[in-house]
């Protein structure tokens, strides 16, 4: 008796000791930000999973594909079983051949996009998203490029449809890009066509939510929106390069409290799909207040089923 | 010793399934929560005492790959592991549905906690009812993976353990 109520009370003292120490984490993480001890550490372990998430998707991503690609071309039991097994095999080379023009295409817009942007080879460094946030509380996906690529905390992070968000950890071989959908992400960016000012803040899952600096400001749904990239003093410039597409007004109302627009901005990128992405490692090599070439019409989504 | 190494393996093969194959293969747009399911299954098998543990451990382990304040997830998982080992001791039922259960209504609970803490600090993306449906997403996920991942976790644990009181 004696023993097992002694095991109890080293039981809870156990727990209460590990719960402190929980606490103990917490605050200091808090305190400590970016640069604090805490932040040094979790970026070691970052460094270690990094490599191993990238064998991993190499291995998965192709089967993943495959998988969707055949349930999407639906069932084809009936066929003859010689027949079927030479479709099947055609059907894989199809689709691996889809994939790749797909692939092909993308890269393309991506080049263009780049070009538009005024920015070169040396500029911008190409990567490929290998996996997601671990949790569910957080929208961000990992790269597979690092402080070696030259990628730098807050280097923006851009897909052929558009902006993706920006860089909030680097690792020697990869880095965690904060997605825009993210909560705690927020852009500067204008409508493109009125060049009316604002912010974009991300939602989650819904789509972003555009605050305008003039509220009296008559938006329209289907407006283009894009990246403002302002430029305030010599050398101090916004984050991200300007005239990168963000998405197009999904709705615009007055907000509940009647003062404010509320608007709804659809992203062009499809966050669960992302594959290639070009970050901007040297946003200063094109001058913010030089205006882009004019945006392509929005209809231009062919990566889209 | 053994035994911690094979935990730990489990808890990096988890985190790493749950970024990459789990991140493509979502459930309304909810990933699964690996850790939770971890802790929970053994807090059932290994009693109160390895399930805080194992809690402390699997939540830093998750903590250090995510933005959020470290040892947010860690707090949550050693209650969870602590509590459902607690628990486990007062259910006699051979039902052979208990861990499925056992591991959605913790994970549902946990992931409400993990919410709380997060209010908290400021630190909540979005409202209760946003909460809510990841909570009830994610615990029908993990619920669902449980009796694929059951076996797996019952026999590692059976393996490491040092000492072979029974064999059958």
């Amino acid at each position: 008796m004696a023993i097992s109520q002694r095991r109890i009370r080293s039981t809870r003292l156990l727990v209460v000791g590990l719960l402190l120490a929980s606490l103990v984490t917490i605050t200091l993480d808090a305190r400590g930000g970016r640069e604090g001890p805490l932040a040094t550490a979790g970026r070691l372990g970052a460094t270690v999973m990094g490599p191993l998430q990238e064998g991993v998707a190499a291995v998965f991503r192709p089967i993943g594909s495959w998988v969707t690609n055949v349930f999407r071309a639906g069932s084809l039991a009936e066929q003859n079983a010689a027949l079927e097994e030479e479709l099947s095999l055609v059907r894989r080379q199809l689709q691996e051949e889809l994939s790749l023009r797909r692939e092909n295409e993308e890269l393309h817009a991506l080049l263009e996009l780049r070009e538009r942007l005024g920015y070169d080879a040396t500029d911008t460094v190409g990567a490929t998203v290998v996996a997601e946030s671990v949790g569910n509380f957080e929208w961000s996906v990992v790269i597979d490029r690092g402080s070696l690529d030259g990628v730098t905390v807050d280097t923006p992070v851009i897909a052929a449809e558009g902006l993706v968000g920006r860089v909030i950890e680097v690792n020697p071989f990869t880095s965690k890009v904060l997605l825009i959908i993210d909560p705690d992400s927020a852009v500067s960016a204008r409508l493109a066509s009125s060049g009316e000012r604002g912010f974009i803040e991300g939602q989650r899952d819904e789509p972003l939510r555009m605050e305008l600096v003039n509220p009296e400001t008559e938006v329209r749904p289907g407006e283009i929106v894009e990246t403002s990239g302002y430029q305030l003093e010599e050398d101090l410039q916004g984050l991200y390069p300007s005239g990168v597409p963000i998405g197009v007004v999904d709705r615009a109302a007055p907000a509940e409290d009647d003062v404010r627009l509320e608007i709804l901005v659809r992203p062009n990128v499809d966050f669960s799909r992302l594959a290639n992405v070009l970050l901007v490692t040297d946003t200063m090599a094109v001058d913010a207040d030089a205006p882009p070439s004019p945006s392509p019409s929005p209809a231009e989504d062919e990566g889209r089923p | 010793m053994r035994r911690t190494l094979a935990w730990a393996a489990i808890v990096v093969t988890a985190l790493l399934l749950q970024s990459t194959v789990f991140a493509q293969i979502k459930l309304a747009g909810a990933k699964p929560e690996l850790m939770y399911l971890v802790t929970i299954v053994l807090a059932m098998l290994e009693g109160p005492n390895s399930g805080a543990v194992a809690g402390f451990s699997a939540g830093m382990a998750q903590d250090f790959l995510l933005n959020d304040p470290k040892g947010m997830t860690a707090l949550v998982l050693t209650l969870v592991g602590y509590v459902v080992g607690i628990v486990r001791q007062f259910i006699t039922t051979p039902s052979p549905a208990l861990p499925t259960i056992l591991v959605g209504s913790a994970t549902a609970a946990g992931l409400l906690f993990y919410g709380f803490v997060a209010f908290l600090l400021g630190r909540l993306p979005g409202d209760v009812l946003f909460l809510l449906r990841v909570a009830f997403l994610a615990a029908i996920y993990n619920a669902v993976l449980t009796p694929l991942l059951y076996p797996v976790l019952r026999r590692v644990a059976e393996l490491s353990r040092t000492k072979k009181v029974y064999r059958w």
